[in-house]
């Protein structure tokens, strides 16, 4: 098959993107492993972010860009963010315009709620579905606009020729086949790679299996050391409990029924952004002021059953449902966990990579908006405006594109990645596959998680290091390719392996703290060093190989960061 | 003494032969664990031909809805410590074609909820700002827009079960949705105009879709508000 754009994934950015594209009129397709509606941004709950000025007419964008750039810890290039701000008011409107069931203030209009890290009351929300209710408005419009889905099917690699792009090779993951596709231009939206973790708010699709087959391909990563580590997850399973649950007035108190975020934060409290927040929780449990060492309270009661149920009700059904808690009587237990891929593919401001004809959006994507740490509420945001802004720009590329797809090169990589597939199945070692991915999964939460020591860093390189070699000798219980989830897991587990070595390869050598990276050894942040993106490529032998690259910092002056 | 562990029973179905089998696992008692992380448990350690959907984990993607004992839930919800004693059972949704195991094929049903056109297509839109809707209209679409899609409304309609072109509850409580959202400028008319009348009159208000949804969409009642608007619009004629 061939189309103009394909859009690899079909979460709010990838539907954005794919709208985009075809109201550019080229022909597109969605390829994703899951159904549209079963994509990570369902789960997205709090809100997103605009300076619409609803509750506060004071805010405006450039308020929004500037507590972004404050949140990211400078990281963030202040060009792009400013883009990001000032197209969040019209990207909301138009979502609205689609049927977005936004929550209202009285008078009718949007309402918005109080969201860490920012100066102003401006985050959007519907209830504590925020991502379901725009994830379902992009998927009505993808039906509204005829969009061709290929659904459950995983892409596996990207075909490219003089550096342009040509096509993609997939897996249809119910017949098990694989097929090519000619595209001239190809979008990913594959979303983030927390399932390298374990404890991680993600589904358990986010494997980063985009970024994997970008990396692969040769297109370079950035900053994939930054993780974002949510403060308030569920203990046990690592469900995510909103920030929104803080902005409508919840508690942190530790085991001495302290409201210890006084001691880290003393302005902002509970509404600091997420990196302190998950650092003060994890100092807290480490110095014995937890509960069961392991967690702390969110404590919602004072807020009422009524406002709960008007604000929070996704979170009261969590609480019952996952942990046997009921927010108006009980506090629940949290602690940080994996939460966000602040790092992705690396993309301009416009999404292109260094690929002609390649982009990405959301959060596979490094544009950088969220540098060093995301605030909530920017990633719906980010999804949805650089979504569109790829979509516009692909259809924009394959109407000046006008030489014919290399189609035998095409058959010549679909019969290598046939060859391969057939390989990896016939492999007969001793090892199974679901069982490495779990050893990588502890080894990235304990050794290169909230607080980062050179040491425990190292061990997780060396574990990397065998896991990989262990992945040589993996085998398989069932030769059939029809739903095998262990090919497919085993598939999925190449990108995991080659992303926990980046991920912490580039977190051994960043020798500072800024945002969601902090290391003991090196507490402070360090503008004179490190006040740079980190580039990763894969080296010849599959190595990471790192460089540098530049941030913009044209409008607002590092700062230190208080709240 | 032995270890303590749960049976489970899964009925299987092969891709290429159709052959249903049924399979049995010993799964360790772990604290919390539900029916999705047991299936996955299954894959890692004991039988890695095992196939079913997942995603999110968390009851809101509606990818892992299976029938549990019988009764159709979403599998990451259910707890195996919340299941009565005795072999758990596990089948896939019921009356939709098996691809393989646990996968089923969700086409016709994805299919029936895209035919009632479930989008926003105002032609006239503010130049300025949002369409404004009190909290109070907000209320006639704040149960229906809670679906998830998994399914489990339409597997145990006894009318999809009779009328294989039967839209099913989903799909009309998406026509719901977008007839009764007041910044719609197709209004309720849309109910005439879009979707036709026949499969509203059809419903057997048998509730079923109601008592398994969930996410609280309550299919039955967002049916009912349809049959209603639609009656006074036959005595106003």
């Amino acid at each position: 098959m061939n189309y103009d754009v394909i859009v690899v994934g079909s979460g709010l950015a990838g539907l954005r993107a794919a709208i985009a594209a075809i109201h550019g009129g080229a022909s597109t397709a969605v390829l994703s492993m899951v159904y549209a509606v079963r994509s990570h941004s369902v789960a997205a709950q709090g809100g997103i972010n605009a300076a619409l000025g609803n509750v506060d007419p004071e805010d405006n964008w450039k308020n929004h860009a500037f507590d972004t750039v404050k949140g990211s810890d400078y990281l963030a290039d202040q060009k792009a963010v400013c883009r990001m701000t000032e197209a969040a008011i019209p990207t909301i409107y138009e979502m609205e315009h689609w049927g977005t069931a936004f929550s209202r203030l009285p008078d009718g209009r949007i309402a918005q709620r109080p969201f860490g890290g920012a100066g102003k009351q401006r985050t959007c929300y519907a209830e504590d579905r925020t991502g379901h209710i725009l994830l379902y408005t992009l998927f009505q419009q993808s039906v509204r606009n005829k969009a061709v889905f290929y659904d459950e099917w995983m892409v596996i690699d990207l075909v490219i020729e003089d550096n342009k792009c040509v096509g993609l090779i997939a897996m249809d993951m119910n017949s098990g086949e694989l097929k090519s596709f000619g595209a001239k231009a190809v979008i990913f939206a594959t979303g983030g790679a927390g399932r390298v973790y374990g404890a991680s708010t993600n589904a358990l699709i986010c494997t980063g299996s985009g970024i994997g087959v970008a990396y692969r391909a040769g297109i370079p990563l950035k900053d994939m050391e930054f993780v974002q580590f949510h403060p308030t997850t569920l203990f046990g399973t690592n469900i995510l409990i909103t920030e929104g649950a803080r902005g409508e007035g919840g508690y942190l108190y530790n085991r001495l029924g302290e409201r210890f975020m006084k001691r880290y934060a003393s302005e902002k409290m509970e509404l600091a952004p997420r990196d302190i927040v998950a650092r003060a929780i994890r100092t807290e449990v480490l110095e014995g002021r937890g509960f069961e060492n392991a967690y702390v309270h969110l404590d919602l009661r004072h807020i009422g059953e009524e406002k709960l149920n008007e604000r929070l009700p996704g979170i009261r059904e969590i609480g019952l449902k996952f942990a046997g808690k009921d927010i108006v009587s009980d506090p629940l237990p949290i602690q940080p966990g994996q939460h966000y891929t602040m790092g992705g593919i690396d993309c301009d401001i416009d999404g292109k990579t260094k690929v002609d004809g390649v982009y990405a959006a959301g959060e596979c994507a490094c544009v950088s908006v969220h540098g060093a740490n995301r605030l909530g509420g920017n990633s719906l945001l980010e999804t949805i405006v650089f979504g569109k802004i790829a979509g516009d720009h692909a259809a924009d590329y394959i109407a000046s594109r006008k030489d014919a797809v290399n189609q035998s090169l095409l058959k010549n990589k679909l019969d290598a990645k046939e060859k391969f597939v057939s390989d990896l199945q016939s492999s007969k070692g001793k090892e199974k596959v679901g069982v490495l991915r779990e050893k990588l999964r502890s080894t990235m939460i304990r050794n290169v998680g909230v607080f980062r020591k050179l040491d425990e860093m190292k061990e997780a390189d060396k574990t990397i290091t065998e896991l990989k070699e262990r992945y040589t000798k993996i085998s398989f219980t069932h030769p059939s390719r029809k739903f095998n989830l262990e090919l497919l897991t085993a598939m999925e587990m190449e990108t995991m392996l080659e992303i926990g070595h980046v991920i912490t390869e580039g977190a051994i050598r960043r020798t500072e703290s800024r945002g969601g990276h902090y290391r003991v050894d090196y507490p402070e942040r360090d503008d004179e060093n490190w006040l740079k993106h980190t580039i990763c490529t894969q080296g010849e032998n599959g190595e990471p190989v790192f460089s540098d690259s530049e941030v913009d910092i044209s409008i607002w002056e590092p700062k230190e960061r208080k709240y | 003494m032995a270890e303590k562990t749960y049976e489970i029973r899964i009925t299987r179905q092969d891709p290429d032969t159709g052959e249903k089998t049924k399979s049995f696992y010993q799964i360790p008692v772990i604290p919390g664990m539900t029916v999705l992380e047991a299936l996955w448990y299954i894959v890692d350690r004991i039988d890695g031909s095992l196939s079913f959907r997942y995603s999110c984990r968390g009851g809101v993607c509606g990818s892992c809805s299976m029938q549990i004992n019988r009764e159709v839930q979403l599998a990451c919800q259910v707890q195996l410590s919340m299941l009565p004693q005795g072999t758990i059972i596990i089948e896939p949704l019921p009356r939709l074609s098996v691809i393989k195991d646990l996968v089923v094929d969700m086409k016709p049903f994805m299919n029936k909820y895209n035919s009632v056109q479930p989008f926003f297509a105002n032609k006239k839109l503010p130049q300025q700002g949002e369409m404004v809707q009190s909290a109070e209209q907000r209320t006639d679409i704040e149960d229906s827009v809670k679906c998830i899609m998994c399914g489990a409304c339409y597997v145990v309609c006894p009318l999809v079960y009779k009328d294989a072109d039967f839209m099913g509850p989903a799909a009309m409580a998406a026509a719901q949705r977008f007839a009764f959202d007041s910044r719609n400028e197709q209004g309720k008319q849309r109910l005439v105009e879009v979707n036709g009348l026949g499969d509203f009159h059809g419903c057997l208000k048998v509730g079923k879709c109601s008592h398994v949804c969930p996410k609280g969409v309550d299919p039955a009642r967002r049916i009912e508000e349809i049959r209603e608007y639609v009656e006074a619009l036959s005595k106003n004629n």
